[in-house]
């Protein structure tokens, strides 16, 4: 029921633009994460959504109705901020109560809703209480109240968990994607934390610039990222990018230092000798693979043992800067000093055009 | 160390106690005059010890001076100045704060240049704009010269408007109750207010008078506070402008009636009966700062979170 279309969506202040024609359609029930580094236009293209901030161009529709010029309040909308933004001098019913109070729902429905989403969210007892008296969890649990005691039909969350410490943060993600299995609602979720997004997500818009780069699944994103930022910002630890070059005859990939991969599958012709970024995600590369058909020899400059798996910085020979990060799930016995070979699979493989960033299809070319 | 800060603690309490000696002794000593018999009111030097005539010499005062019907107007127009100053102050600021309107800068400036023109400055204007509140109207008439109708004979009827404030409650507030400093105050409070409590109420689905009455108000509750003591005594103590505008006896304000208590050189030196007086006025705004002064505390160390 519930769709929400971008189109063309753009945003300026004053000759900056923020936002530069993002398109996408949040289909009923989806849960989509917009995820970038700080300053992309994240918040910006969430606010527009909300009504907060006027079109510089393009149209939003929420369940089929044109809203460019609907006020917030007329949307069907809810949102949740990163500083939570609850009323102060008011009780946590009071604060989950205000928006209904306008809308003049009689008393009764007011409270049997506010109970409802306070029993959902566990804070029944805490109800009589002001956010001052509220640690910071349960601050943003009554931020999320205020939006579901309202049953819109979009929820629209800025960076909700940013001001959580660590532990806590992963606590409330499990808990507002199981909310959202229960609820259903349509949401837009807007984080700078790319693990967030992954476990979040049905689907992930990441932007670099006030663009959208790539719109897909976590593991589109993960396995077929559309350019080198993508790939960069993806995954924990991120891809391996090295700068390179396709060998005379396209038969090969040699990285910047000297090593050369032979692919077993030719590259079109045309494209020998061309400046690549050759990405290789961290966990793909291994000490032994029978499957393997490339090796890669590194210097060994730091171990991290994290106990479930092992993170290895290595370097490429001769180059100062070519760091190979290794992520494996066992516990080898290397010492620091040591070289490594890994082994990798050309299907693991990803290249992009050193200059626009964009992915150069291997399958397609093969 | 320990000695060090012993002997700095030592002296800040000298020096405290001093200040308060300073302050207070003069308040004692009227308090000592207001219970003494005119004869040992007036010798010199006047003792240091209460005598028993203070109820005498407060009676004295409230009937000679006609205190009730003065502290009555008192009253009147420090409660108006306050609540007037406060109500207008944090109007402007809401406006200045979260509207964005052409000249929004130029209003705030123009508000925050008057924080140089008090009263005393601009007390001749403001008495002829008492005089008659359409001076500036009336001026830009004749300027223009605008006839507001001409008569088929040739006679031009001119117009003046006509609206005398002197001697009113409304001519002891209204010319005083505009404050640069309030606004400022108010100001620099919804600064600290993040922009997104603004709007979440806005997809609550308040509007603007709504958000202002519901959320920005209760929150200010400490400043307005802290403010209305202050006011209230600025109020309270206005001489000058009282003194210029009120003939009528009916209109006349305490701390103008005082001085009506105070001996002239032919009466007798009755300085008992002036002090009486001065104390019963002093009494107003010590109740005030008394009750208010836990929030006024609160306003002015800590910002609601
Ligand atoms: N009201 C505004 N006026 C001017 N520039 C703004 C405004 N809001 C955001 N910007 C700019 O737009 C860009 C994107 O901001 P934002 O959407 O908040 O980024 P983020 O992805 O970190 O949420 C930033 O460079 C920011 O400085
Ligand atoms: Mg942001």
């Amino acid at each position: 029921m519930a769709e929400v279309r971008l189109d063309r969506v753009r945003k300026s202040f004053g000759s900056f633009e923020a936002v530069k024609g993002v398109d996408v359609t949040i289909g009923d029930s989806e849960f989509l994460v917009v995820v970038g580094p700080s300053g992309c236009g994240k918040s910006t293209l969430l606010r527009l959504i909300a009504g907060l901030e006027e079109l510089s161009g393009g149209d939003i529709t929420i369940s089929g109705r044109l809203v460019n010029d609907v006020e917030p309040k007329d949307r069907d909308i809810a949102m949740v901020f990163q500083n939570y933004a609850l009323y102060p001098h008011m009780t946590v019913f009071d604060n989950m109560a205000y928006g209904l109070k306008i809308r003049r729902l009689p008393k009764a429905e007011i409270r049997e809703r506010v109970g409802r989403a306070a029993a959902i969210l566990q804070i029944e007892s805490l109800l009589e209480r002001q956010p001052r008296q509220l640690s910071g969890g349960q601050r943003q649990r009554v931020a999320m109240g205020r939006a579901i005691v309202r049953n819109p039909s979009v929820f629209l969350f800025d960076e909700p968990l940013s001001n959580l410490d660590a532990k806590l943060r992963v606590e409330m993600r499990v808990e507002i994607r199981k909310l959202h299995n229960t609820l259903k609602t349509t949401s837009v979720y807007v984080t700078h934390d790319q693990v967030e997004a992954m476990t979040l997500a049905d689907r992930i818009v990441i932007m670099n610039g006030g663009i959208a780069e790539q719109i897909g699944t976590p593991l589109d994103l993960y396995e077929r990222p559309s350019s080198a930022f993508v790939a960069g910002f993806i995954g924990s630890p991120p891809m391996n990018l090295v700068e390179g070059e396709i060998g005379q005859g396209a038969k090969s990939v040699v990285l910047a230092g000297g090593t050369e991969l032979s692919l077993n599958s030719p590259l079109p012709q045309g494209w020998g000798g061309r400046s690549v970024t050759v990405g290789i995600r961290p966990e793909r590369l291994r000490l032994d693979d029978s499957k393997a058909d490339l090796a890669i020899s590194l210097g060994v400059e730091l171990i991290e043992r994290h106990g479930a798996d092992t993170v290895i910085h290595g370097v490429l020979p001769n180059r100062e800067r070519g760091e190979v990060i290794v992520r494996l799930n066992e516990t080898p016995t290397i010492a620091q000093t040591d070289r490594l070979n890994v082994k990798a699979r050309t299907a693991d493989i990803h290249l992009f055009d050193a200059e626009t960033g964009k992915r150069l299809e291997l399958e397609k070319a093969a | 160390m320990v000695d060090r800060s012993r002997t700095l603690r030592i002296t800040t309490h000298v020096l405290l106690v001093l200040g308060v000696l300073v302050i207070g002794f003069p308040i004692y000593y009227a308090f000592v005059a207001a219970t003494l018999p005119l004869e040992l009111a007036t010798r010199v030097p006047m003792p240091l010890v209460p005598g028993d005539h203070l109820m005498d010499n407060v009676e004295q005062a409230w009937r000679r001076g006609d205190l009730g019907l003065q502290l009555f107007n008192s009253i009147v127009m420090a409660l108006g100045i306050t609540a007037g100053k406060i109500a207008i102050s944090i109007i402007s600021a809401f406006a200045i704060v979260y509207f964005r309107f052409p000249g929004r800068m130029l209003a705030f400036w123009i508000i925050f240049v008057t924080l140089m023109l008090p009263v005393e400055v601009r007390i001749v204007p403001t008495y002829e704009m008492a005089v008659n509140v359409f001076t500036p109207v009336n001026r830009l008439l004749e300027v223009l010269s605008v006839p507001v109708a001409i008569d088929p004979l040739g006679y031009t009827i001119s117009m003046r408007l006509q609206w005398n404030i002197l001697d009113s409650y409304f001519g002891l507030t209204l010319p005083l109750i505009a404050s640069a400093t309030a606004t400022f105050l108010f100001r620099q409070f919804f600064l600290t207010i993040p922009d997104q409590l603004a709007e979440a109420a806005k997809i609550d689905g308040a509007g603007p008078l709504r958000f202002f009455w519901d959320v920005l108000l209760p929150m200010s509750r400490t400043n307005i506070a802290a403010l209305a003591v202050i006011l209230f005594v600025y109020g309270w103590n206005q001489y000058l402008w009282p003194l210029l505008i009120t003939t009528d006896r009916e209109m006349m304000t305490a701390v103008i009636g005082i001085t009506r208590l105070m001996p002239s050189p032919d009466d007798a030196p009755e300085w008992n009966v002036a002090m009486a007086g001065a104390l019963i006025v002093l009494i107003p705004p010590v109740i005030v700062v008394v009750l208010l002064q836990r929030w006024f505390v609160k306003g002015l160390v800590e910002e609601e979170k």
